[in-house]
């Protein structure tokens, strides 16, 4: 039996259709960007907290975000989402203690985001991924560091 | 439904099936034990360096230690680590190569310190270095979490005040 031309015509659609997996990879990194965007603009608030030494490393940090930030919008297929205006605080930052823990929190969460996105992204993007884990990992250890010490700054696997 | 209609989805199905099988939603399944190692697992040989990175780190920790207690969870790491990956090479049916003799250590606790921060970035961008050529998934993220977990301990032996 030959293929019609209808049937020829479907083909190119069908293969386009992205597989499950390929679907949830996109919404992984989607939603990985959305929680870069809130990084980002959290860490412009809590700078302003911090002292000398403290605003040195929360600089590093915001660069390697906008940096994993724009690795995400090159690796988001179609339209990514767009930053919002503004990002909502968990409790105040009104002093420079509130101001280390909420980055604290930033570096913790993004690096248990980054960890669960490399199990999702294609064996292509693993290292830029891996990469991105390890910046957070190791800022989250250098927040860690100035609130408690080498002793309980770093874990065995980060984010697991 | 025409026949040509018909045709159609029934092509879809089997495109669609064919583009997913083996990479879908499933979990990644674990790895099971095999009887002995098979030399064409491209996986075993970075397992293998792997095992001995983190062990030979594990072992140069010792005198840093004595000069700064604080790094001893440094040092547990190491071997956590080390414990995982030897786990990934049982499961394959090989062994763990031994760990080879460490150069003797600097006196001065700063060097030796030092020292440390640079093996662990060096190494650090070796796991990440390794990881294009990962096959088995549960390896990569393994990788991915060796390189983290290095990148942390550079991190603070860099600010660690011996």
């Amino acid at each position: 039996m030959r293929p019609t031309r209808r049937v020829l015509l479907l083909c190119p659609l069908l293969l386009a259709v992205p597989g499950p997996a390929r679907a949830q990879e996109q919404d992984t990194l989607a939603a990985l960007l959305e929680e870069e965007y809130a990084a980002i603009h959290l860490y412009g608030v809590l700078g302003a907290r911090l002292g000398e030494r403290a605003r040195d490393v929360a600089r590093a940090a915001y660069d390697d975000h906008r940096r994993h930030r724009d690795l995400l919008l090159s690796l988001v297929e179609g339209t990514p989402p767009a930053p919002r205006l503004s990002y909502p605080l968990r409790a105040p930052v009104a002093t420079a203690g509130a101001a280390l823990r909420l980055a604290l929190d930033i570096e913790d969460a993004m690096t248990v985001r980054w960890r669960n996105a490399f199990g999702t992204v294609a064996a292509r993007d693993r290292a830029a991924c891996a990469g991105a884990y390890a910046d957070e990992a190791a800022h989250l250890a250098r927040w860690q560091m100035m609130l408690s010490g080498p002793a309980r700054a770093t874990t065995a696997f980060p984010g697991r | 439904m025409d026949r040509d209609a018909l045709l159609a989805a029934a092509l879809g199905a089997a495109v669609l099936s064919g583009c997913t099988s083996g990479s879908g939603s499933r979990p990644t399944p674990a790895p099971t034990p095999t009887p002995s190692a098979s030399p064409a697992d491209p996986d075993l040989a970075l397992l293998r360096s792997w095992a001995t990175a983190e062990r030979a780190l594990a072992a140069r920790y010792a005198p840093a230690v004595r000069a700064v207690p604080a790094l001893k969870a440094l040092r547990a790491n190491h071997l956590a680590r080390a414990t995982a990956v030897v786990d990934h090479l049982r499961v394959r049916g090989a062994v763990a190569p031994a760990v080879p003799r460490q150069p003797r250590a600097p006196r001065d606790t700063r060097a030796l310190v030092r020292g440390l921060a640079d093996a662990e970035s060096r190494q650090a961008a070796r796991y990440l270095a390794a990881l294009a050529r990962v096959r088995d998934p549960l390896v990569a993220m393994l990788g991915a979490e060796l390189a983290a977990g290095a990148r942390q301990h550079a991190t603070v032996l860099r600010v660690v005040r011996p």
